[in-house]
């Protein structure tokens, strides 16, 4: 998508800073544009620092370029800013330290996290990121929703991960891919090997 | 070497994934989503190949023509010229989004300790977060079997209370040397420890004791308790619960260590340790005043508790309130008059099968104005069991049938030293 043309996506329409509230543009690194009120800010705890460290008036606002978040792309960051919304004013869970959490999630919230596991992960790492505390409990108790009463190999195959003698070997592979002056050595080897086995016979 | 040779004669097949009959039973449950758009990232029909013989003639069939597609998608466009045989590109979320293992901590705390142990038996990374999770904090082992290397793993997690009582040590699986000097060196935070029950080795004990610095409650009924072990508990200075009932092997020696060291003690149970009267005699001698609840129950027979270790008790804890001298022949009327116009608190008394305490005696007890509960089973003949009630009007008599001194498991057994064992 190109600068020129990137459209301003509202997250909340029917809220059109008519009203005196502030509310700022963020852009994603996809040039996507979003604006968000000043009380739904307050939930992620970095983005509040910023707006606080920036010290904004409303008009800056709109003269200044919007604040460029670089590591997150338009779609995550569509969902983070519709939670926040969603949510805004409530307070911020602290952590006690009691385990184990007892996390609800609401309606709301189970809707929006009806995505894909990429973007799941993807808005999980946004959350701690933006360091959005209940937004982290809320979608880190969905992943782990998935793990509950499963063996170990049903647990690779819900997450697609590998067990750890295929992470290692598609290290070796990736590496051999980059030298392949090892890949040659490693044949010698495995060929030397082969005559040996076979002097067995 | 056997595998090699065993895949000589197929240099291409392809690869029936073999993962993909499980599928059924794994996404049995409807509820939970499975993410569909990610199953795509595996290759459903990759090929594998092996390097041992017609290495040239591999070499000629270009396999990239066939991953191509799909490392577009890959930013890192790591080429394969080769695939080995267990090189599939399985893109492990966790590392392709970079989750921090604090996140991975996060996530794996919503989930029951048993989830917990599945998902860390999944990979080393995995393994390593729910080591350190704090989900282990409250522990319970209880009557299950397990082995010397679990108790070392044990205390090598972040437990504060662990419930051993009961535990089944299989001994024929002694640990690697390794790990138990390993775990002499470490140290623990536990806090409450219950080994009731558990019959562990002198050995074992050593593993579970020895890290242990901190810890406030202990049970070791029914242990061995040489002088080992009661270095191992010395150290613990905060003690303030010890259980050392039915443990045999005390020495003067170790109770001078215990009893030296653990100066806040506010409960102690020594029923049927073979307490005889030099023991009782240090025992006695250092005891402080911040002592409660005392259990002495069943020392040695005609070498044990005697009416002149009462007259030092009350000269050391004026404050006692609960007292128990059960099955101590020795006893005798002048004791009974001890307690009777000494220890001003005295809420709960025991002298169940005192048979050296006279009947008439007992009965004044009902005029110790602080005095609740008297349980003296045994002391009294059926017959006249009638009168005596009518004598001690104002007591509870025989209304305990245990004595729950330091005892870390009282009436219902979710709970251990009032912390709750149960998982939600």
């Amino acid at each position: 998508m190109s600068v020129e043309n990137a459209p301003v996506v509202d997250v909340d329409e029917a809220a059109i800073p008519v009203e005196k509230k502030m509310y700022y543009r963020f852009e994603s690194n996809d040039k996507k544009e979003f604006r968000v009120s000043e009380l739904a800010i307050q939930q992620s705890e970095t983005l509040n620092r910023l707006v606080e460290a920036m010290g904004y008036t409303s008009e800056d606002v709109e003269n200044k370029p919007a604040i460029a978040i670089e590591n997150i792309d338009g779609k995550t960051l569509k969902l983070v800013f519709q939670w926040c919304e969603h949510h805004k004013g409530e307070a911020i869970p602290v952590d006690d330290g009691s385990v184990p959490k007892i996390v609800e999630i609401p309606e709301f919230d189970a809707k929006l996290m009806d995505i894909d596991n990429g973007l799941l992960f993807k808005l999980i790492w946004a959350a701690d990121y933006l360091n959005i505390v209940q937004l982290l409990n809320v979608s880190c108790k969905k992943v782990a929703n998935m793990a509950q009463g499963k063996t170990p190999a049903q647990l690779r195959r819900v997450y697609l991960l590998p067990s750890d003698e295929e992470d290692e070997a598609a290290k070796r592979a990736a590496q051999e891919a980059q030298d392949p002056r090892a890949r040659e050595v490693e044949e010698e080897f495995e060929e030397r090997k082969r005559q040996g086995g076979n002097s067995f016979f | 070497m056997s595998r090699i040779i065993g895949r000589l004669p197929s240099s291409t097949l392809l690869d029936n994934d073999d993962c993909e009959d499980e599928d059924g039973s794994v996404f049995a449950d409807e509820t939970i989503s499975v993410f569909p758009s990610s199953f795509e990232l595996i290759p459903r029909k990759c090929t594998k190949t092996s390097i041992s013989r017609n290495s040239a003639r591999l070499k000629s069939i270009n396999l990239n023509e066939h991953v191509k597609s799909e490392q577009k998608k890959e930013k890192d466009g790591i080429s394969l010229p080769i695939r080995r045989k267990d090189a599939r590109i399985i893109q492990n979320p966790f590392q392709k989004y970079r989750v921090p293992d604090e996140v991975v901590d996060v996530i794996f705390s919503n989930l029951r300790k048993r989830d917990l142990l599945s998902v860390m038996r999944v990979c080393k990374q995995f393994y390593a977060v729910g080591h350190e999770s704090k989900r282990w904090a409250i522990t319970d082992v209880m009557d299950r079997p397990i082995t010397e290397l679990t108790l070392v793993t044990l205390m090598r997690r972040r437990i504060k209370v662990l419930r051993l009582a009961g535990a089944k040590l299989d001994t024929t699986l002694p640990v690697d040397p390794r790990f138990f000097s390993a775990c002499m060196l470490s140290t623990s935070r536990l806090e409450c420890l219950d080994l009731s029950r558990s019959n562990l080795s002198q050995r074992q004990l050593a593993i579970v004791l020895k890290p242990c610095r901190k810890l406030q409650f202990l049970s070791l009924e029914g242990n061995i308790l040489d002088n080992h072990v009661a270095g191992y508990v010395s150290e613990n200075k905060n003690l303030r619960q010890l259980d050392i009932s039915m443990t045999h092997g005390i020495t003067m020696d170790g109770a001078r260590m215990i009893f030296d060291k653990c100066k806040n003690l506010e409960q102690l149970n020594a029923s049927w340790c073979g307490l005889d009267r030099p023991i009782l005699g240090v025992l006695l001698d250092r005891i402080t005043d911040k002592i409660r609840k005392i259990n002495l129950a069943g020392s040695v027979r005609n070498f044990g508790l005697c009416n002149e270790h009462i007259d030092l008790l009350s000269s050391k804890v004026p404050d006692l309130v609960d007292i128990d001298i059960s099955d101590n022949v020795e006893i005798s009327d002048a004791a009974v008059a001890t307690l009777i116009s000494r220890f001003p608190k005295l809420i709960f008394i025991s002298l169940n099968r005192c048979y050296g305490v006279d009947p008439n005696i007992i009965v004044h007890l009902n005029g110790k104005p602080s005095l609740t509960y008297l349980n003296v089973h045994g002391c009294i003949t059926d017959n006249n069991m009638e009168m005596f009630f009518q004598m001690c009007d104002r007591l509870k008599i025989n209304s305990q049938v245990f004595n729950y001194t330091a005892k870390p498991t009282i009436g219902s057994a979710s709970k251990v030293w009032g912390y709750d064992m149960r998982e939600y």
